[in-house]
């Protein structure tokens, strides 16, 4: 196995809520960023380094100057990361970059929103709003519908099989208080009795929409030692960005995370069959079914047989996405794909409760933006 | 009772000056696209320079109206409310028979959408615009249709199965001067262009090259190994050899399944070779029939 590239020390996470009323996104950061500095075990002003995402209400530009001065951080690396869901992961590799780079030492990577009633509608005139919506076809479902509906005529995957999925999420939330779906198990029938919302998609496969924030302290591994938690080392990292609108994807059926994944495995010197937890992004079934696929865990088509094959729990011998996922955690916007990397460093550190897996050397990270357009892949190891 | 597509109070696109030629054809009833006279690709979503080769010599071209059905969707609750009163209807993405692939609405046929699905341009009235929609092709009544779904499926017994529209092969192998004496004891040609380096040179090939049925020939490796697969023999060919092979060169032939007939082991395919320069050496149709070889 290679060398660790950056370590995690710190993480912070904010319990999920369907609705916020009078909270800023800015205030939201700032509750889940002092999380995370105090987790490392770290004071504010150890932090030299800021990555964001793009998506802070109140302010459209000058992002991070926004946020710096919000936490009272004079950071000499700053950034926006804008990947959609693949945000997240693309800010832990940017992090370590940035780190072995020279330009900081420790980076405070952050995620949050809040959800009003009435959200404003964004005023779009890219591609997708011009030759996509007036046909009809409005908002990810439809899109991750297209994607799903070719999986089954190419391979001839079933509901069923997608229904797996979300009933294995929603089991693994009740293992996790803070999940929005904790309380509320759904097997595979009842995923497949829940509303049908742009075919073949029920409304159990697709995620729930949530306030919430994640954040993450990276640093460099020798930084790491002298600080207390036990450092989850960032091994190797993977990123693809092919297309935005779904009629411009390269493929329905395998997606840029392939050579995303590949690409991580290779630099950290790791295989799939290695992974002691899959922490798998999954805005909708469909991601989760062509993510096992691309990663080489079976061949292309037969998610549906291995997931009868193997138990996604945490007791598992493949657990996947033990915090429930995004399907049964919820989904905090942007912050959902950094959900995938905090559950990660959690399972590895040997956090996470009663929901801990066995061995934990080992995890692999995804995060996926848009429609299955921006890709990145990490491999995390204990340290 | 019929939807009134044009009362719905759907959103209108964005179109800009680059963009408003698109949708004047559309607000005709005609769907025109960009396609690049640099790299002779076809282009959607229209742009300022081509996507593929970067070019900027991109004109606007009416396509022919043929589509086929990639995916689609049902969708029942829409993301914008402006769709409420028209759910649940349907959207896909259709590959133009040019090659780029749009996202559309689709006009209900007699039976349900599915991948696959040969799609003709069907301009529809929606939001108080015309779009360019699509319908299914319908290639049989409903009552042939529902005697068709009773008759055995004409692909049984074929080694890999019925193929796919739109799958495709390809194999590349490198032309060697052992092929033109091979092809000659098949055949008996001793046409001076294969053997004589000298004259060739001075011909408008400048150069040796292969007999034709060399070039071709992996077309026939192509159908009979790949796709079809094996038991596959060409029942007809339409074939245009646009460029000449020399000896040692790399070849790339490919094969698409275009039409593929239900009842009987037969479908259409479009056939091409080129060089490694990526020039195109053979170009066509052919229509292919595989014989079942596994005891049915």
């Amino acid at each position: 196995m290679s060398r660790a590239r950056g370590a995690i020390v710190g993480i912070g996470e904010l319990k999920p809520q369907r609705l916020t009323s009078g909270v800023t996104t800015l205030e939201m950061i700032a509750e889940v960023s002092r999380l995370a500095v105090f987790d490392a075990g770290l004071e504010p002003g150890a932090i030299d380094g800021l990555l964001v995402g793009p998506q802070v209400g109140e302010t459209p530009q000058h992002v991070p100057a926004t946020i710096a001065e919000y936490l009272g951080l004079a950071p000499t690396m700053a950034n926006v990361v804008d990947l959609g869901g693949a945000s997240g992961a693309g800010m832990v590799w940017r992090a370590a970059a940035a780190i072995e780079a020279g330009m900081c030492e420790t980076v405070l990577c952050v995620l949050a929103n809040n959800r009003e009633e009435a959200a404003p509608r964004s005023p779009n005139r890219n591609p997708i709003r011009e030759f996509d919506v007036p046909f009809g076809a409005s908002g990810a479902n439809i899109s991750y519908a297209l994607l799903m509906q070719a999986h089954m005529a190419q391979h001839g995957s079933t509901a069923r099989d997608f229904a797996l999925i979300a009933a294995a999420a929603r089991a693994n939330a009740q293992l996790n208080p803070d999940a929005i779906f904790f309380g509320k198990p759904a097997d595979a029938d009842a995923v497949l009795a829940s509303p049908m919302i742009a075919s073949p998609l029920h409304l159990y496969e697709i995620v729930m929409p949530v306030a919430g924030g994640e954040a993450v302290i990276v640093t460099s591994a020798e930084r790491a030692l002298s600080l207390p938690r036990r450092p989850v080392h960032l091994l190797g990292a993977g990123e693809k960005v092919t297309h935005r609108a779904v009629s411009q994807a390269p493929s329905l059926t395998s997606g840029p995370l392939k050579s995303a994944m590949a690409r991580a495995f290779a630099q950290s010197g790791t295989g799939v069959k290695e992974m002691d937890l899959l922490s798998l992004y999954d805005c909708y079934t469909i991601m989760v079914a062509t993510t096992i696929e691309d990663a080489g865990l079976c061949a292309a088509g037969a998610f549906g047989a291995w997931l009868r094959d193997h138990d996604l729990s945490h007791r598992g011998d493949k657990p996947l996405n033990t915090h429930g996922g995004q399907l049964g955690f919820g989904q905090p916007d942007l912050a959902g794909g950094m959900t995938h990397v905090v559950e990660a460093v959690r399972q590895l550190r040997g956090d996470a409760g009663e929901r801990q897996i066995g061995k934990a050397g080992l995890a692999l990270v995804t995060g996926n933006g848009a429609t299955m357009s921006e890709a990145t892949a990490l491999v995390l190891g204990a340290g | 009772m019929p939807i009134d597509f044009n009362a719905l109070k759907t959103p209108a696109p964005t179109s800009t000056a680059l963009t408003q030629p698109f949708w004047d054809a559309a607000a005709q009833g005609r769907l025109k696209i960009q396609h690049c006279e640099d790299c002779g690709k076809a282009v959607f979503y229209p742009r300022p320079i081509c996507p593929h080769c970067w070019g900027k010599r991109l004109v606007w071209k009416e396509v022919s109206g043929k589509g086929r059905l990639k995916s689609f969707s049902q969708v029942h609750k829409p993301g914008h409310a402006g769709w409420l009163p028209a759910a649940p209807y349907v959207v896909g993405l259709v590959e133009l028979a040019e090659g780029p692939t749009m996202l559309s609405f689709i006009l209900p046929g007699a039976q349900p959408p599915r991948a696959g699905d040969a799609l003709q341009l069907a301009p529809t009235a929606i939001g108080g615009r015309v779009l360019p929609a699509f319908k299914p092709v319908e290639t049989a009544t409903e009552e042939e249709a529902a005697m068709s779904t009773e008759t055995k499926d004409g692909w049984a017994g074929v080694v890999k199965g019925r193929p796919q529209v739109g799958a495709f092969a390809e194999r590349t192998r490198r032309t060697r001067a052992s092929d033109i004496e091979a092809f000659t004891d098949i055949t008996g040609d001793r046409n001076p262009l294969h053997y004589d380096r000298a004259l060739a040179e001075r011909s408008v090939f400048g150069k040796l090259i292969v007999q034709g049925g060399v070039t071709s020939g992996i077309l026939n490796a192509l159908v009979a190994e790949d796709l079809p697969g094996p038991g596959t023999v060409f029942l007809e060919v339409a074939w245009k050899f646009v460029k000449a092979v020399g000896v040692d060169e790399e070849i790339t032939g490919r094969v698409e399944v275009k039409e593929v007939r239900p009842d009987k082991p037969i479908c259409k395919i479009e056939t091409s070779v080129r060089n490694g320069q990526g020039e195109l050496c053979l170009t066509g149709t052919a229509t292919v029939f595989t014989v079942p070889l596994q005891g049915a």
